[in-house]
C-alpha cells in the first residue's frame, strides 16, 4: 500500500517519517511539498491507497487539493493532519465520503501506530513480552500505563490466558498485605487506568465486568502463549520480572523446557 | 409513615366526615334546599364552575395547538371535566327552559356525567403514567374497565329500576373505584423526589371528583340540586388552575435560573480559558515540556501531546454545558500526569471509579481536583492522596473527590468561585446536590449526588407544557 503525505512544511515531513520510520510497517510512503502539480502528476502515475494532508496551506489547501486527488483517482482514502480545531461537519461535503481520520498536530506516535496497523489488519496488533521484563507494543512503540499496578494487572491478565481474572484473585496476587477494603479501591484504580490506556492504544481484546476481567487471546500476540504452544526457543531465565506471583509459572515454564512435563 | 401522608390522611378524614354530615343533614331535612335563595346560590355557583371548567379547556386547547408535542392526556381530561359539570344534574336543573327533570334527556345527561368524571380521572391516571412514570398495571386497567361499567350499567339499571338497594350498589361501586384512586396517589406520594404537589393536588382532585360524582347521583335521586357537585367542581377547578400557575411559575423559575447560571458558568469558563490559555499558563507549560525534552524525547513528546489535548479541548469545549463522565476524567487524568511532569513527582490520584454513565457540567470536575492540588498540599504529606470516586447510591451516582490534605474550615473560609460555579452547574443543569466537608488537619471531601438521569430526560423539569 501506498501512502502519500503532503505539507508545506519540511519540518513536519521529516517529523512524520521519523514516527513511522521505526515501525517496520509494509506501507510505502511518498513525501511532498504543497506543489499541486508534482502531487497530482504522481498520483495520476501511481496507484495511491491513503493521502495524509495538512489543511492550511499556503498554495493549496486541504479542502481543494483532496477535491483534484479524488477526481483522478477515487478511491483515495484521505486524513486530514492538523494544527485547527476541526470537526467532521466542517468537512466540505464533495471529499467527506473520502475522508477516514483527522489527525491532530503535534503528531502522536502511538496514535499513527494504531491507526496504520488497523490498515495492515494484523489481527494479533498488541505484542506482549512476557520473558524479560513485561512491555506491550503497538507497532514498535512500547504502550505506557499510568502505573505500575496498572501494567502488573495486564500482566496478571495475560498469564491467566484467557480465563476470567476475579477482583478477589488480583488482590491476593497484588496486594497481598492491604486490608480488603483498601485494595478494592486500589484494584478499582488500577482497572480504570488499565482501561484508559487500551482504549486510547485502541485495543478492545479486554472485557471488563463487574468485578471480573476476560483477555480475548486471539487479538493479542504474546511470547508466553507462543512458548506454551510449544516453541521454546523463546525460553529466558527471566519471566514477569518483579511480579512475586508470576514465581510458580516461571518454575512450571523450567519443568517445560526440560522435558519434566509436557 | 412519613409526615405528608399523616396530612393527606388527614385532609381525606376531615373532607369524609363533613360529606357524610351534609349527607346525614340531607336526610333529616330536605325542605330548605327548595328555598329560592339556595337554588338561586346554587345556579350561580355551577355557573362559574362550569366556566372555570370552559376556561380551562380553552387553555389546554391552545397549549396543544402551541406546543404539538405536549401531552394529550391533560387536554383530555379537562375537556371530561366540563363535559361533566354540563351535563350533571345540578347544572341542567336550573338552566333548562322546558322541566327537565326524569325525562329521558335527562337521564341521558346523567349517564354522561357519571362516564364523564371516570374518565377524566382514568385521563388523568395515563398522564401521570406518561410523564412522571408512574406505573399502571394491565391489571388495574381491567379493574377500571370493570368498575366504570358497573357503576354506568347500574345508573342506567336505576332508571329503569328505582329500588333502594340498586342506588345503594351504585354508590359502593362508584364509592370503591375513587377510593382505589386516592390510594394510588397516596401510596406514590412518599416515593417522589420532584413534583410531589402535583400529586397531592391530584389526590385532592380525586377527593373532590369522589363528592362530585356523588353529589350528582344524590342530586338525581332527590331530583333537586344540592350543591355538592358545583362545590366539589369548584375545588376541583381551583386546584387545577393552581397546579398550572404553580408549574408555569417553576418551569419559569428553573428556566431563568439556568439560564442565569449557564452565563454565569460560560463567563467563568471563558475567564478559565483565557487564564488557562494565557500567557502566563502557556510560558509555564512550556517550561515543562521543554524541562521535560531535556530528560528524554519520549518524555517531551508525552508533555507536548498532553498540552496540546489540553487546549484542544478548552477551545472546543467552550461551549458546552454538559459532557460524558468519561471524557471529563480523561481531561482531569491528563491534568494530574501533566503536573507530575511538571513537577517531577508522581501526583498521588485515585481513581475509583464503578459508574460512567453520567453527564457532568463541563470542567466543573476538574475545577475540584485542580482546587485540592493547589490547596490540600497533598504533596508535601507523607501518603499524601486524591481520591475520585463515582458509585452507584439508591437511585443517585455519588461523585466524591477526596484528599487527606491539610484542609480548611468551611464557616471560616468562604468557598472559592470556582467551586462555587461547580456547585451551581451541577444544581442547575442536573439537580445534583453538592456537599463540602472539611477541617484543619484532616482534609477535605466533596460529595456530589448526581440523580439517576433517564434516557430520553435532558432537562431538570420533566414536564411537557
Amino acid at each position: 500500500m501506498r501512502v502519500l503525505v503532503v505539507d508545506d512544511e519540511r519540518n513536519y515531513l521529516h517529523e512524520f517519517f521519523d514516527k513511522t520510520v521505526s515501525q517496520n510497517l509494509e506501507l510505502e510512503f511518498s513525501y511532498f511539498l504543497d506543489d499541486e502539480e508534482s502531487i497530482l502528476s504522481f498520483v495520476r502515475n501511481h496507484e495511491v491507497d491513503y493521502a495524509f494532508l495538512d489543511i492550511n496551506m499556503p498554495s493549496v489547501d486541504g479542502f481543494r487539493l483532496a477535491g483534484s486527488i479524488l477526481s483522478v483517482r477515487k478511491n483515495v482514502k484521505i486524513v486530514y493532519v492538523t494544527g485547527l480545531v476541526v470537526d467532521w461537519e466542517d468537512l466540505p461535503a464533495s471529499i467527506a465520503p473520502s475522508v477516514v481520520k483527522i489527525i491532530h498536530k503535534p503528531l502522536d506516535a502511538m496514535e499513527l501506530s494504531c491507526f496504520f496497523s488497523t490498515l495492515t489488519n494484523e489481527a494479533r496488533r498488541l505484542r506482549a513480552m512476557m520473558f524479560g521484563t513485561f512491555d506491550c507494543f503497538m507497532g514498535n512503540i512500547a504502550v505506557r500505563f499510568s502505573s505500575s499496578k496498572a501494567k502488573e494487572l495486564f500482566a496478571l491478565l495475560l498469564s491467566m490466558r484467557g480465563k476470567t481474572l476475579t477482583m478477589e484473585h488480583a488482590i491476593t496476587c497484588l496486594w497481598p498485605d492491604k486490608d480488603l477494603d483498601k485494595a478494592r479501591i486500589l484494584y478499582r484504580d488500577a482497572v480504570w487506568r488499565l482501561r484508559s490506556v487500551l482504549k486510547e492504544i485502541g485495543f478492545d481484546g479486554v472485557t471488563f465486568l463487574k468485578g471480573k476481567m476476560t483477555l480475548d487471546t486471539s487479538k493479542i500476540d504474546c511470547d508466553y502463549y507462543r512458548f506454551l504452544d510449544g516453541d521454546h526457543s523463546l525460553f529466558q531465565s527471566e519471566f514477569l520480572l518483579d511480579y512475586e506471583w508470576s514465581l510458580p509459572l516461571q518454575s512450571r515454564n523450567e519443568a517445560l523446557v526440560k522435558g519434566f512435563i509436557s | 409513615m412519613k409526615k405528608e401522608s399523616w396530612i393527606i390522611l388527614a385532609v381525606d378524614a376531615v373532607f369524609a366526615a363533613s360529606f357524610i354530615l351534609f349527607v346525614a343533614l340531607l336526610r333529616s331535612n330536605l325542605d330548605w334546599l327548595d328555598s329560592a335563595s339556595f337554588q338561586r346560590g346554587n345556579g350561580v355557583s355551577a355557573a362559574t364552575a362550569l366556566t372555570l371548567a370552559c376556561i380551562l379547556s380553552v387553555v389546554e386547547s391552545v397549549s396543544r395547538f402551541v406546543n404539538r408535542e405536549a401531552n394529550l392526556h391533560t387536554f383530555f381530561s379537562t375537556i371530561c371535566f366540563t363535559i361533566a359539570i354540563a351535563f350533571s344534574t345540578e347544572f341542567v336543573l336550573p338552566y333548562s327552559e322546558a322541566p327537565i327533570l326524569y325525562s329521558p334527556l335527562h337521564h341521558a345527561f346523567h349517564v354522561i356525567t357519571i362516564l364523564a368524571f371516570h374518565a377524566m380521572i382514568l385521563f388523568i391516571f395515563l398522564f401521570f403514567h406518561s410523564e412522571f412514570k408512574l406505573p399502571l398495571y394491565p391489571l388495574e386497567f381491567v379493574f377500571f374497565a370493570i368498575f366504570v361499567a358497573l357503576a354506568t350499567g347500574l345508573s342506567i339499571l336505576y332508571i329503569f329500576f328505582p329500588e333502594t338497594y340498586l342506588f345503594v350498589l351504585v354508590i359502593i361501586v362508584i364509592v370503591v373505584f375513587w377510593v382505589f384512586a386516592l390510594l394510588k396517589t397516596f401510596l406514590f406520594i412518599p416515593f417522589l423526589k420532584k413534583d410531589r404537589y402535583a400529586f397531592l393536588a391530584t389526590h385532592l382532585i380525586s377527593l373532590f371528583g369522589l363528592f362530585a360524582i356523588l353529589g350528582e347521583v344524590l342530586s338525581y335521586r332527590y331530583g333537586k340540586g344540592l350543591g355538592l357537585l358545583q362545590g366539589a367542581s369548584f375545588l376541583i377547578a381551583i386546584f387545577q388552575v393552581s397546579i398550572y400557575l404553580a408549574f408555569m411559575g417553576q418551569s419559569n423559575k428553573e428556566k431563568y435560573e439556568k439560564q442565569k447560571f449557564e452565563s454565569q458558568a460560560k463567563s467563568l469558563r471563558m475567564n478559565v480559558l483565557l487564564r488557562q490559555a494565557g500567557p502566563h499558563y502557556l510560558f509555564n507549560a512550556l517550561n515543562t515540556v521543554k524541562a521535560c525534552y531535556g530528560h528524554s524525547q519520549e518524555e517531551g513528546d508525552r508533555a507536548i501531546g498532553l498540552l496540546s489535548r489540553n487546549l484542544r479541548t478548552l477551545v472546543e469545549s467552550a461551549d458546552a454545558g454538559l459532557v460524558p463522565f468519561e471524557k471529563e476524567i480523561q481531561g482531569i487524568m491528563d491534568y494530574v500526569e501533566f503536573e507530575s511532569l511538571k513537577t517531577g513527582k508522581d501526583l498521588p490520584v485515585i481513581y475509583d471509579i464503578e459508574e460512567t454513565s453520567f453527564p457532568v457540567p463541563n470542567f466543573a470536575v476538574q475545577t475540584l481536583v485542580e482546587n485540592a492540588v493547589k490547596h490540600a498540599e497533598i504533596r508535601n504529606k507523607e501518603g499524601g492522596v486524591i481520591e475520585i470516586s463515582t458509585h452507584e447510591e439508591g437511585d443517585s451516582i455519588l461523585l466524591s473527590i477526596r484528599d487527606n490534605g491539610v484542609g480548611f474550615d468551611p464557616k471560616s473560609v468562604p468557598i472559592g468561585a470556582g467551586m462555587r460555579s461547580s456547585q451551581e452547574r451541577f444544581r442547575s443543569l442536573l439537580g445534583a446536590d453538592m456537599h463540602i466537608q472539611s477541617a484543619p488537619g484532616e482534609g477535605t471531601e466533596i460529595r456530589i449526588y448526581i440523580p439517576k438521569q433517564e434516557e430520553n430526560e435532558n432537562e431538570s423539569s420533566g414536564r411537557g407544557r
